[in-house]
């Protein structure tokens, strides 16, 4: 879904709009707070719940866009930022996502990203971080409620150098990106008390995505032993990596950025939804290099159909699941199947 | 079975000698169901475009929460009810009236037109108000992209976008709230229907541009479910806001209209009415006519049931064929009125929406049986009448003449008649002057079945003296003897003349009362108007400059706005107008306005609407707040049927800080060219509201107004000429009948030694006479009815008065025309009738 930033992410440099740099250091909690003057930016929450039911997996994602006005307008309506938000929860049993989605100028105390700390609400959405460090989720939407508290057990990861995480061969093409994996989840849904782990990314920048990338492939994973892996790739209109990335960090906390060359991306369980009609490459393999070795980890979705079609609320259709590896669970995103993500 | 054979020859035998007498019963049937039905249908369709118009301006909102005039609502009120845990949704809206182009008087070539603009968050509105979104030219929503929605972006209904000619790309420049802005179309609200004018912009743009920061005139929401709802969102509103309901929503569209309508409907019931008097002529006519016919029938075996069935079943072909005629002229007749007239029929109702006209098969029937009700209740009593006779007695010809010594009863009709009156007396039901058409058909009923006694006492004076001149003589004694035979003639002349008298007589008082209350209310020898200037017109500055022109005395700046006072009644005028409030009053308080109150005048609608009386105090919500108005008087208006209220202008400017105007009234001096003085006014006026003024002389700006009266009054009319018609052609027919029947007396009287003559000139003055009575009780009770009409109909449909006025020359020369087409009828059909065939009836029969 990030990829909805670049949705909103115009191809042109916009010299309004503060540019991805590298060398600047992450803060916190000031960068768990919302960054106004770029283009965008997202709070990404996803997850396995052990429930009542079973193993189910959730999304609660938060994003802040900038649209390019620069008007002398005094009207509290100007869309100055918008926020948005989409939230889905992957039932087993049900077969496909139960999700909604939430829209909103920024104003009126009804929709904000606030600067400081981590705080985003959107009418009664709310994302944010409490004085006791953990951070705190509470929305509802159509057939489910999510009550979630995420208490932290390891540090963040600054991908790609110490937080600017390159998106592509273009020389601005970046973005500034932290992920906080292995948050133990304890909360309800639905009124149920639940446990789980969850993966925060944080992620935001101005001038994302290539003119040639098409969509964007991303996996988040909370190996069982302690360790994490990040994987993306940026997609052509081919289907071949225009750029990749992402990063290994072991048990022990030796953190290894992963270069394009180091990430291998095999589409494979191609999945035609009934709805879109769009094909998914559900069942990825993909391999990475930590040191000199290569490590093969093929994917399985809780379930084939977790497509999300935002098209309602203007955004677009992604497919973003729960999914196994041996030896770890996490979530994988796939965007651009549908149609080229682009504006 | 054989006997409806017999049923059969009969009636085809009956109805090929006298075709014309048929149809015209069939015509009259026809001409009152096709009425019914025309004004059925253009109401229904002009109510339902009317309805899918506000309804798509409205974007078919669960709920909307409307401020009480186009000043709007302070935007907190958005963050507060959002957050009503009854809210599930809540989109904010900017509503201006707003218009592109010159905007002209009816019939001038410029191009331009008035429209809604609606400045919206498309992001709340798309869970609320999907179908006010604008598509881009790709067909995608802007949601969400780079915003398509933002800065110039305006996307135009497929109305506006058909009147503006404008495609994507084009820009279009338009004014509201006195400000002109200039936007880009982007594309089409493909879902906004066919029949609302309007656009969208956003919400900020419409704030920023049109001068509403900080206001809101409309909030759409979403709500739970459950009955509680409405209740907490009512309880959170502030005094300038209304909640309006879907249902008040539809039912204050009703009442734009209802009165109009439910009076036309009349109007044509009516006319059926009519119809039935003239089918019962006729049938009773023929009845009388074949008397011999059913008595030999009877003789031969014919039950008199069978009798009655026959007659029955000529009703219901009469009512059938008449029917079915009514129901396409009606369909015909609706669609020429809706393509010359428009939807309101002229009326200037639902002047925004265009319509579309269907067909409405449950109307047709319903109609269509009424005609055949009104077809069978006709022939009824001639039936029972005619299975009543003896046969052996009609089969001689004598019938069941009846005795000319036993007069005719009249308490009945009187007993009709004071009823009427006292229905007259009733109020309003359901806010329809119900009774009063009630009134009006009892005086007509007991006025038609009061003629038999009344032309026997109008004629015996003359019947008891007796005349020297023979032809005279013989026709007074005719008519005093056999004054059933006269009734039957004098009920359809009774009936058309009350009802045209009735009609022409309410239309020239309205319009004399109209015409008064003009040249009352312009005193002033200049007037400007800024049409759709709703939410502002002029600012300080241009009023300023506008008083400066030269050769003007003194100006009068008035600012009108429009104030929902009920969520369910359409909006009533607050004019604020500068100087002294001087209008012709019809009540007026001496005491002077108490203490935190400001003087108000009130129209007489408004006081009959709200039931505000003069010297009393009501509150009225302006500037957000509730403030007090004392009533010091009430105006006759015609100009504004749902109310309106006049305060002085500085009080309006002290109360809700708005000093634009949108009104102005100049004096010119003496010496000063008109034309040159609005040249220089126009010239003075600022650019975004040119295409909006309009400059009006009095003398002209009345003759506007009576066009435009005429013209909605042009249903009327047709109405009325076709009732006279009808009327005199049914005059004509029932005379020439009873002439033909009476061939046997003019052969007695050719015997006796009358000589031809005199026979011709007996008749003429025996129609002639009965044309004189009856017309003289047509006008009689047509003037009664009118009263009921003027003093009772208009003020509860419309809720104002006007002065009875009576069209002397056009009743005068109503009467002569029935007199001279009785007379003349019968002449003619006399001279047929004593074509050498009177000597042989007399021999054959005698």
């Amino acid at each position: 879904m990030r990829r909805l930033l670049l949705l909103l992410a115009p191809l042109l440099l916009a010299a309004t709009f503060a540019p991805v740099r590298p060398g600047v250091p992450m803060r916190f909690p000031a960068d768990h707070g919302a960054h106004p003057e770029f283009r965008t930016e997202w709070w990404y929450v996803t997850g396995w719940l052990n429930t009542a039911q079973g193993r189910q997996g959730f999304q609660i994602t938060f994003f802040r866009t900038r649209p390019d006005i620069d008007t002398p307008n005094p009207s509290a309506f100007v869309p100055r930022q918008v926020i948005f938000a989409h939230a889905a929860l992957a039932d087993p049993a049900r077969g496909k996502l139960r999700h909604a989605a939430r829209i909103a100028r920024a104003g009126f105390g009804l929709a904000n990203a606030r600067v400081g700390d981590m705080d985003v609400t959107l009418d009664d959405w709310r994302l944010w971080r409490g004085r006791d460090g953990r951070l705190h989720a509470k929305l509802a939407g159509d057939g489910f409620a999510f009550d979630l508290a995420f208490t932290p057990t390891q540090g963040v990861i600054l991908q790609g150098q110490g937080g600017f995480s390159r998106k592509g061969p273009g020389a601005g093409e970046a973005s500034h990106y932290y992920s906080w994996p292995h948050l133990a989840v304890a909360g309800r849904v639905n009124g149920a008390a639940v446990t789980g782990t969850a993966w925060l990314d944080r992620e935001w920048s101005s001038t994302l995505m290539n003119p040639k990338a098409v969509g964007w492939d991303w996996l988040g994973l909370n190996m069982d032993d302690g360790s994490a892996v990040t994987l993306f790739r940026m997609r052509d209109k081919a289907g071949s990596a225009l750029w990749a990335g992402g990063s290994h960090r072991s048990k022990a906390g030796v953190l290894t950025v992963l270069k394009p060359d180091d990430v291998r991306w095999q589409a494979g369980g191609w999945w035609q939804s009934p709805r879109s009609k769009a094909r998914w490459p559900v069942r990825p393999t993909v391999a990475l290099r930590v040191g000199a070795a290569w490590r093969e980890l093929p994917v399985v979705p809780m379930m084939a159909d977790q497509e999300l079609d935002s098209r309602m609320s203007g955004g677009p259709v992604y497919w973003e699941g729960a999914v196994t590896v041996p030896g770890g669970r996490g979530y994988l995103e796939l965007t651009g199947y549908a149609s080229p993500l682009r504006m | 079975m054989q006997h409806w054979q017999a049923t059969g020859w009969l009636i085809a035998g009956e109805w090929r000698a006298h075709p014309v007498r048929i149809g015209l019963a069939v015509l009259a049937i026809a001409v009152g169901v096709a009425l019914g039905f025309a004004v059925h249908m253009v109401n229904s369709a002009a109510l339902a475009s009317f309805g899918r118009a506000v309804a798509s301006v409205q974007g078919r909102a669960d709920l909307a929460v409307r401020a009480r005039s186009a000043a709007g609502l302070d935007e907190a009120l958005y963050p507060r009810l959002a957050r009503l845990p009854e809210v599930q949704a809540i989109s904010p809206v900017v509503e201006l009236p707003a218009s592109w182009g010159r905007l002209a008087r009816p019939g001038s070539q410029a191009r331009g037109g008035r429209f809604t603009l609606i400045g919206l968050d498309p992001l709340r509105a798309l869970r609320v108000t999907p179908g006010l979104v604008g598509l881009s030219r790709a067909g995608q929503s802007g949601v969400g992209s780079r915003p398509t929605w933002q800065g110039d972006a305006v996307w135009l209904s497929p109305a506006l976008q058909r009147a503006t000619g404008l495609q994507p790309g084009d820009a279009f420049t338009l004014t509201a709230a006195g400000r002109q802005a200039r936007f880009t179309v982007m594309g089409r609200l493909a879902s906004a229907g066919d029949e609302a004018q309007m656009a969208v912009i956003d919400i900020s743009e419409a704030q920023w541009r049109f001068g509403q920061v900080g206001r809101l005139q409309r909030l759409d929401l979403k709500l739970a479910e459950g009955a509680g709802a409405r209740l907490a969102v009512q309880a959170a509103l502030p005094a300038d806001a209304v909640l309006a309901t879907p249902e008040a929503e539809a039912s204050r569209a009703d009442a734009l209209s209802r009165a109009y309508r439910v009076n036309l409907g009349m109007l044509a019931l009516v006319a059926l009415l009519t119809g039935g008097f003239l089918v019962w002529s006729a049938q009773a006519l023929s009845v009388a006519r074949r008397r011999p016919q059913f008595a030999l029938l009877g003789v031969l075996g014919l039950p008199r049931a069978g009798l009655v069935r026959q007659l029955l079943a000529e009703g219901l072909l009469l009512g059938l064929v008449g029917a079915a005629l009514g129901v396409a002229l009606g369909h015909g007749l609706a669609a020429l009125v809706v393509d010359r007239f428009g939807g309101d029929l002229g009326g200037g109702y639902f002047n925004r929406a265009q319509t579309r006209l269907g067909f409405d098969l449950a109307a047709a029937f319903g109609f269509g049986a009424l005609g055949l009700v009104t077809a069978l209740a006709g022939s009824i009593a001639p039936a029972l009448a005619a299975a009543r006779t003896a046969p052996a007695q009609a089969l001689k010809g004598l019938g069941d003449v009846p005795d000319p010594a036993t007069a005719p009863r009249a308490w009945p009709s009187l007993a009709l008649l004071a009823a009427g009156g006292l229905a007259a007396l009733g109020p309003a039901l359901w806010g329809l002057p119900l009774l009063g058409y009630a009134a009006m058909a009892l005086l007509l009923a007991g006025g038609v079945a009061l003629m038999p006694a009344l032309a026997r006492l109008l004629l015996a004076p003359l019947a008891r003296r007796g005349s020297a001149w023979l032809p005279l003589d013989l026709a007074v004694r005719r008519l005093w003897g056999v004054p059933q035979a006269a009734a039957l003639a004098l009920s359809g002349i009774v009936a058309s003349t009350a009802l045209m008298v009735a009609m022409a007589v309410m239309v020239a008082s309205f319009r004399q009362s109209v015409d008064d209350w003009l040249i009352a209310v312009l005193p002033s020898d200049l007037y400007l108007h800024l049409e759709a200037a709703e939410a502002g017109g002029l600012a300080p500055a241009d009023q300023a400059r506008l008083a400066q022109v030269p050769g003007l005395e003194s100006v009068r700046f008035q600012r009108v706005i429009s104030v929902r006072i009920a969520s369910d009644q359409p909006a009533v005028a607050v004019m604020a107008q500068s100087g002294d409030l001087t209008m012709p009053l019809t009540a007026a308080a001496d005491a002077a306005a108490p203490a935190g109150t400001t003087r108000a005048l009130i129209s007489e609608p408004l006081a009959w609407l709200y039931g505000w009386r003069v010297g009393e105090v009501h509150s009225l919500v302006i500037g957000g707040q509730q403030r007090r108005l004392y009533v010091a008087g009430t105006w006759r208006d015609y100009a504004r049927q749902w109310g309106a209220i006049m305060l002085p202008l500085a009080d309006y400017r002290r109360l809700t800080g708005d000093v634009t105007a949108t009104e102005a009234a100049f004096e010119l001096k003496a010496a000063a060219d008109a034309q040159t003085v609005q040249a220089a006014l126009q010239a003075a006026l600022p650019a975004a509201v040119q295409g909006q003024a309009q400059f009006g002389r009095p003398a002209e700006m009345r003759a506007v107004a009576l066009t435009i009266f005429d013209r909605s009054f042009a249903v009327t009319y047709a109405l009325e000429a076709i009732a006279i018609i009808i009327g005199l052609i049914g005059v004509a027919t029932s005379f020439s009948a009873q002439v033909l029947a009476r061939m046997r007396e003019f052969g007695m009287l050719r015997h006796v030694g009358v000589p031809r003559r005199q026979i011709l000139q007996m008749l003429g003055l025996e129609g002639a006479g009965l044309g004189l009575i009856g017309a003289l009780s047509g006008l009689s009770l047509g003037l009664v009815m009118a009263l009921v009409l003027v003093r009772v109909v208009n003020p509860q449909s419309f809720h104002w008065t006007m002065d009875l006025a009576l069209p002397w020359p056009l009743l005068a020369g109503l009467v002569a025309a029935l007199v001279i087409c009785a007379g003349g009828t019968a002449v003619i059909a006399g001279r047929r009738a004593l074509g050498g065939q009177a000597l042989l009836a007399v021999r054959a029969d005698w």
